[in-house]
C-alpha cells in the first residue's frame, strides 16, 4: 500500500517539475490574448527566427477573434513598426479584409518576400512590433434592487449583481449597491483584463499610431451606456474635449468605478434590469525579433 | 521508506532541472570573445643559436634573428617587420633589414579566440656576426613591425529611446578603439539622431597613412546606418591622441533598432627593443 502511494507520490512530482521546466523556458513567439478581442500571432517561421543578407522570406500573422463582437471589414488596423529600411518589401500597415465575427480569423500578408541589404560585420537583431487596433465592445448584464431600505423582503441590496459579460477584453467586474440617504447608488468596476491599452470610440487608429496628442488623450477611456428602465443618472464625462463630468446615461468613463444614483422615495421595493454597454478602441502589440546575419 | 521517497523526489528534481535548462532555446545574443591578448604581437623564438632576450655574445658568433608574430584579430594581417640594432654597420652585426611577413586572421570558433601565427627568419639569408668591436659594450636591438589595419565596428542605435546613450560596439581590441555616444532631438515630422564618435589610441602603437606607410598621425574614418543617409565629416583625420566626430541622421517618428558601422583604416607601427651585451674581442683582452 505504501509503495503504491510513494510511486503515485513520484508521478505526480515528475508532472509537476516536468510542468515546471516548460514554463521555465523563454517564449519564442508571442500572440496578444485577451479574455477576448482580437489576438495576433506570427506565424510559425513566417518571419524565421534567423536569416542571412539578401535571402527572402515572408511576414505571416494570424488575427482570430476571441470575442463576441463583430470586426466588420477593412475597420482593424495592424501595424508593424521597428523595422524602417532595415528590411525591403515589407508593408508597413494592413486592415481586416473580412467581416472578423466571433470565432473568425484571417491572415495577413505583411511580405512574401522582404529581405534585408544592411552591410553588416555581425550578427544584427531587428526588434519588430505588431500593433492591432481595432472598436470593440460588448455588454454586462445585472440584476438590481430597488428597494428603500437593506432588509427589504423582495431583493437584496447587498452583493455583486452582475450576471453576465460578453467575451471582451473590457469587462464589467462588478455591480454593487448602496443606499445613500434617500436614494440608491449602484456602482459599476470597469476593468482592463487585457493586455493592451483602451481608448474611446471615435480613436483615430493611424494618429494613435503616429501619437497623436489629441487622440493619445482618449487613453484609458471607453464609451458607457447604461440601459434599464429606471431613472438613474450616471456620472460620467462628455464623449469629446475636455470631457467635462456630466450626469447622464451616456458619455465617456475612465477605468475604474462609475457611480449612478437615483431617488428611492415613494418607490415600491422591486428588481430591475441594469445593462452597461461598453465601446471602445483596443489597441494591443507583440514584438518578434529577427537576428539577421551577414553572408 | 520515508528517506528513500525524499532522495528520489531530490534525484528528480534535479534530473528535470538539468534537462529543462538544457532544453531551453539559447539566447540569439552575441557572446564577447575572450582574450587578454589583442592585434598583433611579436615574441622571439628560443633556441640555440637564436638571438634571446639578454644575452651575451662573443665577438664571432653567429646567429639569427627567429620571431613569431601572433595574430590576435579577426582579420588577416600583412606588413613588414624590421631589425637593426644600434652599432655602426662596420662592427658587422644585425643589420637593417626588413622582410613582408603575412598572417591568417585569428579562429573564433565557438567562445574561444584561437590566434593565427606566422613565424619570421632574419637575416633571410645568412647569419649575423659581430667583429672587430674594441671594447665589450650593450647593445640594443630594433623590432619594428609595421602593418595595415582595417576596423569593421558595430553597433546598434535605438531611436527615439533611449534619449540619451552610450553605444555597445562590438570591436576588437585594436591601437585604435572607439566610444560613441547618442543623442535623439525631434525635428518636424522626423527624429535627429546624433552619434558622437571618439576614437581612443589606446597603446604607444604609431598611426601612419595607409596611403604611403609613412605619414604619421593619419586616420581614414567613414561610418554607416542602416540604409539611411548618414551625415559625418568621412574620410583621412590627422589624429595624434583622440578623435572626435559628429554624426548626424534623420530617421522615422518610429521606435526602430538601427545597425551603425564605423570602418576604420589606418597603418601601425610598432616597434620593441631588446637589450643584449656583445663581449670584447680576445685579442683584445689578452693584451
Amino acid at each position: 500500500m505504501k509503495t503504491l502511494l510513494s510511486i503515485q507520490l513520484s508521478f505526480i512530482l515528475l508532472l509537476l517539475v516536468l510542468v515546471l521546466g516548460v514554463t521555465g523556458c523563454p517564449q519564442q513567439q508571442q500572440s496578444i490574448e485577451n479574455f477576448g478581442g482580437l489576438s495576433a500571432t506570427f506565424v510559425s517561421n513566417a518571419p524565421p527566427l534567423n536569416v542571412i543578407i539578401n535571402q527572402a522570406f515572408p511576414i505571416y500573422v494570424d488575427i482570430n477573434n476571441l470575442g463576441d463582437a463583430n470586426v466588420n471589414t477593412n475597420s482593424a488596423k495592424f501595424y508593424l513598426s521597428g523595422i524602417g529600411k532595415n528590411l525591403e518589401g515589407v508593408k508597413a500597415s494592413l486592415s481586416n479584409t473580412n467581416l472578423l465575427d466571433k470565432g473568425s480569423s484571417e491572415r495577413l500578408d505583411f511580405a512574401s518576400a522582404a529581405k534585408s541589404t544592411l552591410e553588416l560585420s555581425n550578427p544584427f537583431t531587428l526588434a519588430m512590433l505588431l500593433t492591432s487596433c481595432y472598436k470593440y465592445g460588448g455588454k454586462a448584464q445585472a440584476d438590481i434592487c430597488i428597494a428603500s431600505s437593506n432588509s427589504s423582503k423582495i431583493c437584496s441590496i447587498s452583493g455583486n449583481k452582475l450576471n453576465s459579460n460578453s467575451a471582451e477584453p473590457i469587462q464589467i467586474t462588478s455591480v454593487t449597491e448602496e443606499i445613500s440617504g434617500s436614494n440608491l447608488v449602484v456602482s459599476f468596476i470597469i476593468s482592463n483584463k487585457g493586455t493592451g491599452e483602451v481608448y474611446l470610440p471615435d480613436s483615430d487608429c493611424d494618429k494613435l499610431q503616429a501619437r497623436d496628442i489629441n487622440e493619445v488623450l482618449k487613453n484609458g477611456k471607453v464609451k458607457v451606456s447604461i440601459r434599464t428602465p429606471e431613472d438613474f443618472k450616471c456620472k460620467v464625462q462628455s464623449l469629446v474635449a475636455p470631457y467635462s463630468t456630466i450626469e447622464t446615461l451616456e458619455g465617456a468613463s475612465s477605468l475604474g468605478t462609475v457611480s449612478c444614483e437615483k431617488s428611492i422615495l415613494g418607490e415600491s421595493d422591486h428588481q430591475a434590469p441594469f445593462q452597461v454597454v461598453l465601446d471602445y478602441v483596443y489597441v494591443g502589440s507583440i514584438s518578434q525579433s529577427l537576428v539577421i546575419t551577414p553572408s | 521508506m520515508k528517506k528513500r521517497l525524499i532522495y528520489s523526489f531530490l534525484i528528480f528534481v534535479l534530473v528535470i532541472l538539468v534537462l529543462g535548462v538544457d532544453s531551453c532555446p539559447i539566447s540569439s545574443g552575441g557572446v564577447g570573445q575572450q582574450t587578454s591578448k589583442s592585434g598583433l604581437d611579436v615574441s622571439l623564438v628560443q633556441g640555440v643559436g637564436y638571438f634571446n632576450q639578454g644575452m651575451t655574445l662573443d665577438q664571432g658568433d653567429t646567429f639569427k634573428i627567429v620571431l613569431k608574430i601572433n595574430n590576435y584579430d579577426t582579420t588577416e594581417k600583412s606588413g613588414t617587420i624590421c631589425v637593426k640594432d644600434d652599432k655602426e654597420d662596420v662592427y658587422g652585426g644585425i643589420f637593417d633589414q626588413c622582410t613582408p611577413f603575412y598572417i591568417q586572421a585569428a579562429d573564433t570558433q565557438g567562445n574561444v579566440l584561437q590566434a593565427a601565427s606566422s613565424t619570421v627568419y632574419l637575416p633571410t639569408s645568412g647569419e649575423y656576426k659581430y667583429d672587430n668591436l674594441p671594447i665589450a659594450t650593450s647593445a640594443k636591438l630594433f623590432i619594428t613591425i609595421a602593418y595595415v589595419q582595417h576596423s569593421i565596428i558595430q553597433g546598434t542605435v535605438n531611436v527615439p529611446m533611449p534619449e540619451v546613450e552610450m553605444i555597445t560596439l562590438a570591436q576588437t581590441s585594436a591601437p585604435v578603439s572607439v566610444s560613441a555616444e547618442k543623442t535623439v532631438s525631434k525635428q518636424g515630422d522626423q527624429y535627429k539622431m546624433s552619434l558622437g564618435i571618439n576614437l581612443l589610441k589606446s597603446d604607444s602603437s604609431i598611426i601612419l597613412t595607409t596611403e604611403d606607410m609613412k605619414t604619421d598621425n593619419r586616420i581614414k574614418f567613414s561610418a554607416k546606418l542602416s540604409n539611411y543617409n548618414f551625415d559625418c565629416t568621412q574620410g583621412i583625420f590627422e589624429m595624434e591622441n583622440t578623435k572626435f566626430i559628429k554624426c548626424s541622421a534623420l530617421l522615422p517618428l518610429e521606435q526602430i533598432g538601427y545597425p551603425c558601422l564605423i570602418y576604420l583604416d589606418y597603418g601601425v607601427k610598432q616597434t620593441k627593443t631588446f637589450d643584449f651585451k656583445i663581449n670584447a674581442k680576445e685579442a683584445v683582452k689578452s693584451i
